[in-house]
């Protein structure tokens, strides 16, 4: 069964992948429908043509014989008026002997009609091993109606092959009404049908293997061009943007590969507009941050010097000092957000990884926001029913994932508790963090990785945060091959889980709930 | 006497405003614009430790790094306002003993020098013996078979810090709090540069350590102790 069911899987998958057989098989199928109706056609011809002349002959031969015996029966009268009957009828045999010279003929018979009263009765006679269950009541009967024609039947002859039988009427003098009956083999006919039929069915084998050899070949040539045409597209979709078909001829596969070359052309331009400008514009963002860093390093020093200084300042110029040191923070906080960005945008940033346990990782991530958790009022757990084993992580980047996720959760709980989560499997290791606190749309949720988008305008600058966070989290997420999934509801707080996969997972599934159920990992 | 620390920066408002809070914290300041300048202060200043930008004219900061590790053990903490992660690696390689990337907080720049200033440390024992070298705790001087080998003041006490609890496997995390003086911050690379550049000095064969030895996963710790 399952071997049968593989044989179906494989012709349906071999019918819609390949195109050539599919034409093949259309056109065998086809040109085999063609040839056995011609066949057909031809071969009931034949027969019938066959057939139709030799009953003809069979019929004329008849007809002469049933004459000459007539004539011999009618002659056979004396002067007196008698007529010996046994005598004659064995003349009539004679004659029927000598005039019959068509092939097959097997027998024939002299039989009294049934249902006469006559002066004398002829004995009625046959030939040797004449075969006298071939003839019917109905042909006898034909006879008895209709006395002036030859009537024939077809039947089968002992030896199982076709024949002919005919029967004629013959008077005989004072003897009253007796049937001729002649019965001839068609095997010969037979023979020269079954000849003609499997010429014909051989030719028309040949012809439709013919037939579909052309078509594979013809097919094949005609679409060479598409399948170079395809392979090329394939390296073209694969990134290798100088791929194009070489041109041969004018026709319409030659039309074919020009358009796809143009069309290779102009993507290819586009794409490499687009990665200049994407490139100029990215570069610029770092060099930007860069050059910004050496000044910022000496306002830096030189705002928190007058900082620590501002007791000795009057009233106004000591606010000043607190203002300036406090934007300096926030403009440096800014900068090393942008360039650990444009670094990721550039593709410069590469993975450190060392092994390490995910569950001390979110530890540490936690005592490390202790003091904002008390100040915030928020009381932190960790909740790690795996992850306990190291694994292979870029530490420093999923420490300021985790982190990130900390600072969101601890600036918008409304000092409820927190929760983060740790559980790892074969295929993933996954951190989530868990607020009960303001939370948000569905709408707002979708754009939390949106570079400066801040979930609540008029609260954004409580503690300070960039509107970076999120999307270098995301960046980081995604140079471990991972993804961060989000969970909100107003009201109810937030879910952020970040699912990093490990070894050659793809797409695995998270350990965690989103968000994590207490119950669900309690037992 | 003051502490004297070397700066070394083109960025003359850089050198300026760092010489300013660094004799605002007490310590005697000096400010080298080039490369060249910077070797020749160091000759004649004698710094305690030195405050190193990697981006400089004439001869760039790991060169100048290097030139005075050829003689010298001298704290050099690498300013570098560079975000290609190669050139840190390429600084500590070059014996750089910490880094802070510019713009730096204040608190930060005085935690790192202080932690770079407080080696040598004072010591009970007198001596500790780990596979086949000994380190002289008074003397600060570590020798195979009575031949010393040169550690700057920061290897030493990398070495120093493990052999000292020799049972303990000792984490990146916190080998960068006890020997740097770091809290929270998880650079390995720094602890991973300088373990080979001390493995490089003190290893008989440095691919099959027996003085510092790895634990996979977990971090370090000294070889077999031999009470000296």
């Amino acid at each position: 069964m399952r071997f049968f069911a593989r044989i179906v899987r494989q012709t349906r998958e071999a019918w819609v992948g390949s195109l050539r057989l599919r034409m093949t098989a259309i056109s065998v199928g086809l040109s085999l429908v063609a040839v056995v109706a011609i066949g057909g056609f031809l071969s009931y011809t034949i027969e019938r043509n066959l057939f139709e002349s030799r009953r003809n002959e069979v019929i004329s031969e008849t007809q002469s014989v049933s004459g000459s015996v007539q004539a011999q029966f009618d002659g056979a009268i004396n002067a007196q008026g008698f007529i010996d009957v046994e005598g004659a009828n064995s003349s009539a045999q004679a004659t029927i002997r000598a005039t019959t010279n068509s092939p097959g003929l097997i027998g024939f018979a002299i039989l009294r009609a049934p249902g006469q009263d006559t002066d004398q009765v002829m004995t009625s006679t046959s030939s040797v091993g004449f075969p006298l269950t071939v003839v019917t009541d109905a042909l006898r009967g034909a006879v008895h109606d209709d006395r002036a024609n030859v009537h024939y039947q077809s039947v089968e002859v002992p030896g199982e092959s076709p024949g002919i039988v005919t029967g004629t009427n013959i008077d005989v003098p004072t003897a009253g009404r007796y049937d001729l009956v002649l019965v001839y083999n068609l095997a010969d006919v037979a023979g020269n049908l079954a000849f003609v039929q499997s010429a014909l069915a051989t030719g028309g084998l040949f012809f439709v293997a013919i037939t579909g050899l052309i078509v594979w070949l013809v097919t094949t040539r005609s679409i060479q061009p598409i399948m170079t045409t395809a392979a090329t597209a394939e390296r073209f979709a694969d990134g290798n943007l100088d791929e194009r078909i070489n041109v041969e001829g004018t026709d319409v596969s030659a039309k074919l590969a020009v358009s796809f070359n143009r069309m290779a052309e102009s993507i290819s331009g586009q794409i490499n507009r687009l990665a200049t400008l994407s490139t100029l514009q990215q570069q610029f963002v770092s060099d930007v941050s860069h050059e910004l860093r050496t000044p910022l390093t000496t306002i830096k020093l030189a705002g928190s010097m007058l900082f620590k200084q501002r007791k000795t300042f009057d009233k106004d110029s000591a606010r000043a000092a607190e203002l300036l040191n406090r934007q300096i923070e926030t403009f440096d906080e800014l900068l090393a957000e942008l360039i650990e960005l444009s670094r990721y945008d550039a593709g410069a940033a590469e993975l450190e990884l060392e092994p390490i346990a995910p569950a001390a990782l979110a530890q540490s991530c936690i005592d490390q926001m202790a003091t904002l958790a008390r100040a915030q009022g928020s009381t932190v757990t960790l909740f790690a029913p795996g992850g306990h084993k190291p694994v292979d992580l870029d530490s420093r980047r999923v420490r300021r994932i985790v982190n990130n996720f900390l600072s969101n959760a601890l600036d918008h709980g409304e000092g409820g508790p927190i929760e983060v989560w740790v559980d790892s499997t074969s295929s993933a290791v996954s951190f989530a963090v868990r607020d009960h606190g303001v939370g948000m749309t569905a709408a707002d949720a979708e754009r939390v990785f949106d570079r400066f988008w801040r979930a609540d305008p008029s609260r954004q600058r409580q503690s300070g945060g960039t509107g970076l966070g999120l999307a270098i989290a995301l960046g980081y997420a995604k140079l471990h091959g991972g993804v961060i999934d989000v969970w909100s509801e107003p009201k109810s707080g937030a879910c952020f889980r970040l699912t990093i996969p490990q070894g050659d997972a793809v797409d695995p599934v998270s350990p965690l709930g989103l968000p994590p159920i207490a119950e669900e990992t309690d037992a | 006497m003051l502490a004297r620390i070397l700066i070394v920066d083109d960025d003359p408002s850089i050198g300026e405003v760092l010489e300013l809070f660094l004799r605002a914290e007490g310590y005697d300041t000096r400010v080298a614009t080039s490369g060249p300048q910077a070797l020749e202060f160091f000759d004649e200043y004698q710094p305690h430790l030195v405050l190193l930008d990697l981006n400089l004219p004439g001869i760039d900061g790991i060169a100048v790094c290097r030139s005075i590790r050829e003689y010298s053990g001298t704290p050099i903490i690498m300013l570098t306002a560079r975000t290609d992660p190669q050139d840190i690696i390429h600084g500590l390689e070059a014996g750089a003993d910490d880094y802070v990337e510019k713009p730096f907080n204040e608190q930060i720049l005085s935690a790192r020098i202080r932690a770079c200033m407080r080696r040598p440390l004072p010591t009970s024992s007198s001596s500790l013996g780990v596979g086949d070298i000994v380190i002289d705790l008074r003397g600060h001087v570590v020798s195979r078979d009575g031949v010393p080998i040169s550690l700057t003041p920061l290897e030493f006490e990398l070495l120093h810090t493990l052999a000292s609890r020799p049972t303990e496997v000792f984490s990146r995390e916190a080998l960068l709090e006890q020997v740097w003086g770091y809290q929270y911050k998880a650079d390995t690379r720094l602890v991973n540069v300088h373990v080979q550049r001390l493995r490089s000095k003190v290893e008989r064969d440095v691919d099959d350590p027996k003085i510092v030895l790895t634990v996979r996963g977990v971090g370090y710790r000294a070889g077999e102790i031999t009470t000296a």
